[in-house]
């Protein structure tokens, strides 16, 4: 066996992190109680009263410039209850986790707060306010959700003059409602069989976020074998995602080819998954030091055959897709998101990229083992709709180099490392993970005791990009508004119902 | 009295039956098409698939407007002056032409009517968004048209189609074909026939796309694009005229079809063209432009035979 894998795990980027808190810890020293590292972020935890002063500091330190909203998300549950804010910087890689401990009854009321505080700073945070009903009564025109294709998971209020939109309120109160303590009295196992749920589109990703922040924990490195079945997943998985995305364009374009040479080459590539993993949505493969099940020779063998023609046909849709002047003229200077407006939003993932800003965590970070294999990461300019479908195709082909390399080097050895599951016993403390999925980043917050996860923290990309959605649409006409937040790539699966937003 | 109404069978006959045939293969080629692993058409698609879907949509009941009536009338009277053979026409004419290209706009408009009770501002905005630019559209078939009336110095469509006994009118106006068909296939896509949700974007939304009204609406759009395409042929490609051995009768279906299949292909390789910009692109930069050269063309031409005898 590699002698490497029985290394523990190594922490990216350890030392800048060990610097940037003895700044935090200077700058922050009596406005906070406690600062932490917890894998890719920094844990500060402070108490509700405080939170103005700490913001300020983060937003307007210039050693810190925390410019970018990540995200705010409660955790309610019998031990604790918290609110958890991310924030992040573009300038210098600063990624802190604010974490606000409160009562039971108060965590309504601290969330509200938090949002109307946050909101001085940070646009983006004005989604989390709370908006009474009456005062949308000014909207004329309301889409319920079905009306834009596959996005069932909001509903739109628009106030529009003519043919353009004034004012635009996304309420995300037909989204899902996700109990606070799903992953209460269950078992590690089962509650990685049920994670792919947050993602529908690439199911992979959750599970994978899971076990990474688990073995993190553990201090396990999984083979190198377990490792490239990863990649391989995961990078088939990006495929089918992208594909889905630009089926889902051609859907609302009503160009029917492209429609469905898309499902042609989206079922086979979910059919090689499926030869791997045995399921097409809900993959349920990745395990706590490795991988389900190996991948046999024939299996491997079998995409070895599929890629070229995977490569050949999506090339031939690319083709009739940007040589079409009707489609460039319908998708180009719509939707413009510029880089700052990405950065400020909090916005990651090819809808990034498409901006301008090169921002990959697998090239970043050597996430898995990303740092074997050569690859560029592509970048767009004009940040526009079509800008964000020719990324994608960028990537579906990067994604198809990817998995030929992976296939040449597919090492031999064990696929799963073996550990006790049943009896496993964790050192408590608090962990984050960052993945990168075809949305964008996908991250969880963890808390362990001896035996069991505490609280469980889960925030998808496609929250910042529907938040943004709601902003780019204004100004534009009514008839590109599906075009303009299919072009974001939004995840039903990720957007959650949060309770404190709407007054009834 | 008898041989009118034997007129009027054969006519509601055969577009009953066309309506059959037409909305049969649209929805096979749409089951051929998506071939995606489950999908329900794909086991629905049978001979009898039509009836079903015409009694699914009439199960669900709901008031009509007066315009509905309007539509649903004026469906089967833009055939009264259209002459389908030399003897099956309803109303001799010699300026049928204009009155039916006249009733055509008059059910277009009441198309328009109706849509605008709609509840939904979205679906409302976008029907008739769609409905007016399939207005501008009609701009191009009415330069033809009138370049072929300066043509052949008749209103009658009977006698157009025998003066093309020798050679067909699409040898002397292909730019005038070219914008009728270019015309035909985007209000076709405009109206979409072959979608499920054809004119009415939210299909299954509340109460929209149900009922009787619906029903009448989907007969209207089929009968809309029957008569550009019945038009056309006529028109341009000689009508029920003999080709060597072939029935007149038989030439002009093998047209209606021909023109009809490649409609339906032409809608699934071009993207949705109901916006505004796609307007400016395609119709008042391209097809206005051509259809107005033609018809300068044209013009010129019949002032130079007609009124100066020079050719």
């Amino acid at each position: 066996m590699d002698n490497n894998n029985n290394k523990t795990y190594p922490l990216p980027g350890v030392v800048f992190r060990e610097e940037m808190k003895s700044d935090l810890e200077f700058i922050l020293k009596d406005k906070v109680d406690r600062i932490t590292g917890t894998g890719f972020d920094l844990l500060i935890e402070l108490p509700p009263e405080n939170l103005y002063v700490v913001v300020k500091e983060l937003k307007e330190n210039p050693r810190l410039r925390a410019n970018i909203f990540g995200g705010m998300n409660a955790c309610k549950n019998n031990k604790r209850n918290f609110l958890l804010i991310n924030l992040r910087s573009a300038y210098n890689d600063l990624s802190v986790l604010l974490k606000m401990e409160m009562q039971n009854d108060d965590i309504e009321t601290g969330y509200i707060e938090a949002a109307n505080i946050l909101e001085e700073f940070y646009k983006a945070a004005a989604f989390y306010k709370r908006t009474s009903r009456i005062a949308r009564c000014d909207f004329n025109i309301e889409i319920p959700p079905g009306i834009l294709d596959g996005l069932d998971c909001f509903d739109i209020n628009i106030y529009a003059d003519e043919d353009k939109v004034k004012e635009a309120y996304i309420d995300t109160c037909v989204s899902r409602v996700l109990d606070y303590e799903f992953y209460r009295d269950m078992k590690i196992y089962n509650l990685i069989a049920i994670i792919n749920r947050f993602d529908w589109k690439a199911g992979i990703f959750p599970e994978l976020c899971l076990c990474s922040a688990i073995e993190k924990l553990l201090q396990l490195k999984p083979t190198k074998r377990a490792r490239y079945i990863r990649m391989l997943l995961c990078e088939l998985y990006r495929i089918s995602n992208h594909i889905y995305f630009i089926l889902n364009i051609c859907n609302i374009l009503q160009y029917d080819i492209a429609y469905s040479m898309c499902h042609l080459e989206r079922e086979r590539v979910l059919g090689l998954i499926e030869t791997i993993t045995g399921s097409r949505v809900a993959p349920n493969f990745i395990r706590i030091g490795g991988v389900k099940k190996n991948i046999e020779e024939e299996t491997l063998a079998d995409i070895r055959k599929n890629l070229p023609l995977l490569f050949e046909n999506i090339r031939k849709i690319e083709k009739i897709m940007t040589e079409d002047f009707l489609i460039i003229e319908r998708l180009k200077n719509i939707g413009i998101i510029s880089k700052d407006t990405a950065l400020e939003y909090g916005v990651t993932g090819p809808n990034l990229r498409a901006s301008g800003a090169r921002n990959d965590l697998r090239k970043d970070n050597d996430f898995i083992s990303y740092g074997d294999l050569s690859f560029t990461t592509p970048v767009g300019r004009e940040g526009d709709c079509l800008e964000r479908v020719i990324i994608r195709f960028r990537e579906i082909f990067q994604s198809l180099r990817l998995v030929n390399q992976i296939i040449n080097n597919f090492p031999e050895g064990d696929y799963i490392k073996k550990i006790n599951l049943p009896h496993l016993e964790f050192q408590p403390g608090a962990i984050s993970q960052d993945i990168e999925c075809p949305h964008g980043i996908f991250k969880i917050y963890m808390e362990v005791g001896e035996k069991d996860i505490d609280s469980l923290v889960i925030k998808g990309p496609s929250m910042n990009s529907l938040i943004l959605g709601g902003e780019i649409i204004k100004g534009e006409s009514l008839e590109d508004i599906d075009l303009i937040l299919m072009s974001l790539d939004i995840s039903p699966g990720e957007i959650m119902n949060t309770q404190y937003k709407t007054e009834y | 009295m008898l041989n009118i109404l034997k007129k009027i069978f054969f006519i509601l006959l055969l577009s009953g039956l066309n309506l059959y045939i037409c909305e049969y293969f649209s929805n096979k080629l749409t089951s051929r098409m998506e071939l995606r692993r489950g999908y329900r058409i794909n086991k629905e698609v049978s001979i009898g698939f039509p009836m079903i879907r015409f009694l699914k949509i009439l199960s669900n009941d709901r008031k009509i407007s007066i315009w509905t009536v309007f539509i649903f009338i004026l469906s089967f009277l833009i055939w009264c002056a259209v002459p389908l053979s030399s003897n099956l026409v309803l109303v001799e004419n010699d300026y049928s032409l204009i009155i039916s290209i006249s009733l055509y706009f008059f059910l277009v408009a009441a198309l328009l009517f109706n849509l605008s009770e709609s509840s939904y501002r979205k679906i409302f905005s976008e029907n008739t968004k769609k409905l007016l630019i399939l207005i501008t559209f009609m701009v191009p078939v009415l330069l033809s048209i009138i370049s072929i009336i300066l043509i052949n110095k008749t209103t009658s469509l009977k006698e157009i189609v025998n003066s093309q006994y020798r050679y067909w009118n699409i040898l002397i106006q292909p730019l005038g074909f070219l914008t009728f068909f270019a015309s035909t296939s985007l209000q076709f896509k405009l109206l979409g026939v072959s979608r499920k949700g054809y004119l009415s974007e939210g299909t299954g939304i509340g109460r929209e796309g149900k009922g009787l009204d619906k029903v009448v609406e989907k007969i209207s759009v089929y009968m809309i694009i029957f008569f550009l395409i019945i038009i056309m042929a006529l028109v341009y490609l000689g009508g029920w005229q003999n080709l060597y051995v072939i029935n007149g009768g038989i030439m002009l279906a093998l047209k209606f079809y021909l023109i009809f299949f490649i409609l339906l292909l032409i809608d699934r390789i071009i993207v949705r063209i109901d916006s505004y910009k796609m307007l400016v692109k395609i119709n008042l930069r391209f097809l206005i432009p051509v259809s107005l050269v033609n018809f300068i063309v044209t013009f010129g031409f019949f002032i130079l035979r007609d009124v100066y005898n020079l050719i």
